[in-house]
């Protein structure tokens, strides 16, 4: 009897390894590290679509799912659980993007447009942003909706050129605070190529200001006419310019329809051009890095915006920036924002195992704020690979060094003239305020880029010529161009193999450029695949300790000339 | 052989990985369009999709399942947020009626509502409302109305009815710890009081308290099969009403914006008690407690010993009697945690409580509690041996205005209680 449920034991156990092995080889499928047809750089999601229904905005509802629901419902996923101990074991990569095309660059489409890392954008241009018009304030505003709720009521305007605008204002304790952070971010996640909505300082005059018809606030839980009072309210103890004008943070409505947030994870099923896992898109894991630069704690679905275009197709817009550089909505970031979450288990349970004994490092930090217009904004707790925003963000959690090194080069773009152009958008009439806000934004850059440029290997725009059968690669070490190394101390050790031929070359350039003699590959004619170098390339630094990890470039030697068609990344 | 079998599926399912990784590739997805090397098309002209191949739905599977198992709770959340959006900020609208329910005690579990309006009338003033219904006849109203800024700026005027009817109460006299010698009890309790408390001096509060009730005790007809065949006494069985009227001085010296972290309270009250129907009760009760709280050297200071002790004694005067139900008592939600309601009742009682109270985030402390206390009839008769221990666990919720909820789990020799609560210890 034993012997016969050994006997269904075995057959069981034959049957789950078949089983998965199966699973185990559906679950992936190959491809070749580089492509012989043209680089994808515009990924069309702009199709017209039906006009999709408004989705609900939760407040809160996104961060009791990925606080509780997501957290748990993660290791259920044996995809992922699986993957997590292929690469505790070094022999699994963690979860690529699903939209990066072989440059490990991500495409243009409605959520992203290739910006200032691409195509180098003036001071002014930074400052200028998404701007196309300002409020009108030489004429009248009309209110056409009202909030009244203490420091954080506003109201909604149009001016006398029709153009509509959201108002919003400063807390009462942090004049300048949160209006220049709001503004200052928008322009910088405009610039590393995301959709913000226009934004802008403004000053008015109450008396310009007057109540459209129907306006209603709530007083009291119960909605009321509007009326000059409740304006004054709203505008009372507001922060003022010198000729006592009241400074507002003004937001252009966007063109179309809003249709709700797009949330970081899944996609919108009632938008057909929506294909890609949220938590799978390389720009919105990468934003993690923008973020943790700007501290962009709030990031979060509630603040995200889907747009129904008048060209019939959704635009996804980044908003709400009330909660980036020193400002925590109308008051100031505290110092465990950024280090934690709101409810973090890792530190929930290492607290209560160890009896309190173990210190939080923002437990025993008092916010010291020398300027009220910036609010708490330093450079030193910041731990690039660590930030979190307030609230688990899948598509954040997701990220991957390639990912992070994507949005390290995007923070690491702004140099330190871009930054002083970018600040200076956001008004801080304290020149001593706005010079420590451009140092600690610089210091946080150069903190990000050090981090994320030890661990990945951080050359890029690549550019092969062939010429007189010598191959010459250009690129940029963006490490060198940070300032963060110097040229003097870099050095590019690189190992040349044609991929479809029988051809080896080996050196190390000083700079960013490598040749190698090409005459022994023999010419491809007719119809044949071009020859295919591939360029493994270690970049290493003799006085600093990075990770020392290659990237492989793949330049097709085709018949108008040599094309890069493929770059991996070692992470 | 079996183990090995195991072994090479655990080891297969790595192999599977490496070869996707060798392949760059996207475990459980479909490689995406740009990749492939298809000249037919621009890939421009193609979308990026994430799309699971069949072995990656097998493997997310339980994924689904819990998606599917949890999609009533987000469901409610989510109807929740959009119906009762004040709740989740934490704000209390100025009038509301929310859900009540109580665990424990001698009714087991009762439900009821309450009620409540901050604005009342033009003024601030608040009026709230509570109705319990436990089991068949357990039933508890609470009317209660406070005039803020009565008189003095800062003083509180409050007015307070109660009736509440249980009849299953139990019964234990002084400090024998042998649980078969409870017996049950009917309490009927109506009752109508005024407060006022005003602050005398910097963190020095003064209370003035009135109080009108009438009580009545039957015998329950409950009987739990473990109890012994004990009877309720006769003697205690009648309905009396009373009037009292008490102060008490509350000096608060201690610190802390959302935790006391440090320092010492100091309270002493005074009451004086006589029934209204016959002459049988006259009495005085005084109370003193002292709190202290002391952060743990070289820890942040909320890191911290709290330490409670109080000493409550009732006297009779001119050779009367003091009511059963009114003798101090030890064994609640306040004071040895661990043991059943009124489980000791004299007297006196006296109670030392020490915590160690350790945050585990900004809004949750653990804190590890120790009750002694004992009942005594006289002060002569305190015995160190005497003394009964309860101990437990708890875990201290805290709102952007201090203490908003703790759960406790304490233990005693023979019984355990779980505390759900919205008031602190101490």
């Amino acid at each position: 009897m034993i012997e016969r449920y050994r006997f269904m034991g075995d057959i069981i156990l034959q049957k789950v390894f078949l089983m998965v092995l199966l699973v185990g080889f559906l679950g992936c499928a190959g491809s070749k590290p580089y492509t012989s047809g043209p680089i994808k750089t515009f990924d069309p999601d702009t199709a017209d679509i039906p006009e999709p229904e408004g989705k609900v905005q939760y407040q809160y509802w996104d961060r009791i799912h990925n606080t509780f629901f997501y957290q748990l419902e993660k290791p259920l996923n044996l995809n992922r659980t699986f993957r997590s101990f292929g690469q505790l074991l070094g022999i699994a990569d963690p979860e690529p993007a699903h939209n990066v095309n072989q440059l490990g660059e991500v495409p243009e489409s409605s959520w992203y447009t290739k910006r200032h890392y691409y195509h180098h954008m003036s001071p002014e241009e930074l400052a200028r942003g998404p701007n196309t018009v300002k409020p009108d304030t030489g004429g009248i505003w009309t209110i056409f909706r009202g909030k009244l709720k203490g420091a954080n009521s506003g109201f909604f305007i149009e001016d006398e050129n029709g153009h509509r605008f959201l108002i919003k204002f400063d807390g009462y304790k942090y004049p300048e605070l949160t209006t220049a952070a709001d503004v200052i971010s928008s322009k910088f996640f405009y610039a590393a190529g995301y959709y913000v909505p226009e934004a802008a300082i403004t000053h008015f005059r109450p008396e310009q200001v007057k109540i459209g018809k129907n306006v209603t606030v709530e007083v009291k839980g119960k909605k009321v006419p509007m009326n000059r009072d409740h304006l004054q309210q709203i505008i009372e103890n507001r922060a003022t310019n010198e000729e006592g004008k009241i400074r507002a943070y003004a937001s252009k409505f966007v063109d179309g329809k809003p249709v709700g947030p797009w949330g970081f994870e899944g996609t919108r099923s009632d938008d057909p051009n929506d294909l890609v896992h949220h938590e799978d898109r390389r720009e919105l894991r990468g934003m993690r890095i923008i973020s943790a630069w700007l501290n962009d704690t709030d990031r979060r679905d509630a603040n995200t915006m889907a747009v129904y275009t008048e060209e019939g197709y959704i635009k996804h817009y980044v908003q709400d920036f009330g909660n980036t550089l020193g400002a925590n909505g109308m008051l100031i970031h505290e110092p465990i924002y950024g280090q934690a979450y709101l409810v973090d288990p890792r530190y929930i349970g290492l607290s209560m195992i160890t009896f309190g004994a173990n210190v939080r490092p923002w437990e025993t930090v008092e916010p010291e704020v020398s300027y009220p217009s910036v609010g708490y904004f330093p450079a030193e707790p910041l731990k690039p690979a660590k930030w979190v925003p307030v609230h688990p963000i899948p598509a954040f959690e997701n990220m991957t060094p390639a990912d992070a090194f994507w949005g390290a080069k995007k923070v690491m773009s702004f140099r330190d003239e871009d930054i002083r152009a970018v600040v200076e958008a956001g008004r801080i009439t304290n020149p001593e305020a706005e010079t420590y806000l451009v140092e600690m934004l610089i210091k946080r850059r150069d903190k990000i880029g050090r981090y994320w440029f030890s661990r990945m290997n951080p050359v890029d725009r690549f550019k092969a010529e062939h010429q007189n059968g010598q191959l010459t690669l250009r690129f940029d070490d963006l490490g060198v161009d940070g300032e963060l190394f110097t040229e003097r101390e870099s050095s590019y050790h690189y190992n040349i193999e044609a991929v479809n031929q029988d051809y080896r070359s080996t050196g190390t350039a000083e700079k960013p450029e490598i040749t190698a003699d090409l005459s022994a590959l023999s010419r491809r004619t007719g119809d044949a695949e071009p020859t295919v170098l591939k360029i493994h390339l270690v970049t290493r630094r003799s006085d600093h300790e990075t990770a020392e990890k290659f990237v492989e470039v793949y330049v097709a030697m085709e018949r108008r000339g040599l094309r890069i068609v493929g770059i991996e990344r070692e992470q | 052989m079996r183990k090995l079998s195991i072994t090479a599926v655990v080891l297969l399912f790595f192999v599977s990985f490496e070869i996707c990784h060798a392949n760059g590739s996207s475990f459980g997805y479909q490689p995406s369009m740009d990749t492939a090397s298809d000249k037919s098309s621009h890939p421009d002209t193609q979308q990026y999709k994430s799309s699971r191949t069949f072995g990656g739905h097998v493997l997310a599977l339980p994924s689904y399942i819990f998606q599917g198992i949890t999609w009533p709770v987000s469901y409610g959340l989510k109807t929740f947020e959009q119906e009762f959006p004040n709740l989740f900020k934490g704000e209390r609208a100025p009038y509301g009626v929310y859900p009540l329910f109580e665990l424990g005690g001698d009714a087991g579990a009762a439900y009821g509502l309450l009620a409540y309006h901050n604005k009342f009338l033009p003024v601030n003033h608040q009026v709230r409302m509570e109705v319990l219904f436990g089991s068949k006849d357990y039933n508890d109203f609470d009317l209660e109305y406070e005039i803020p800024g009565f008189v003095h700026a800062d003083g509180n005027l409050e007015l307070e009815g109660e009736y509440g009817n249980d009849p299953v109460k139990s019964f234990y006299i002084s400090n024998i710890t042998d649980d078969n010698r409870r017996t049950f009890y009917d309490k009927e309790v109506k009752m109508a009081g005024i407060t006022y408390e005003q602050p005398a001096a910097p963190r020095l509060n003064w209370i003035l308290e009135g109080q009108w009730k009438n009580i009545r005790i039957g015998r329950s007809e409950y009987r739990s099969s473990s109890d012994s065949t004990l009877q309720f006494s006769p003697d205690r069985i009648g309905e009396d009403s009373f009037v009292s009227v008490g102060t008490s001085m509350q000096l608060d010296r201690s610190k802390g914006k959302k935790r006391t972290v440090g320092g010492t309270r100091y309270k002493l009250g005074l009451s004086y008690t006589q029934s209204l129907l016959n002459d049988r009760y006259r009495y005085v009760t005084y109370t003193a407690e002292w709190q202290a709280f002391l952060p743990v050297r070289f820890l942040p200071e909320n890191r911290r010993l709290a330490f409670k002790s109080r000493l409550r004694k009732a006297e009779a005067l001119e050779g009367k009697e003091i009511p059963f139900y009114e003798l101090p008592k030890l064994g609640s939600s306040y004071d040895l945690r661990g043991f059943p309601s009124d489980r000791f009742r004299e007297d006196g009682s006296l109670l030392f409580t020490l915590e160690y109270r350790y945050p585990i985030w900004n809004f949750a402390d653990v804190s590890l509690f120790m009750d002694e206390g004992q009942v005594f009839d006289g002060f002569e008769n305190i015995q160190f041996s005497d003394f009964k221990t309860s101990y437990g666990v708890g875990l201290h919720l805290y709102g952007a205005g201090g203490f908003a909820f703790r759960s406790e789990f304490a233990f005693s020799k023979n019984h355990s209680r779980v505390i759900l609560s919205i008031n602190p210890n101490f």
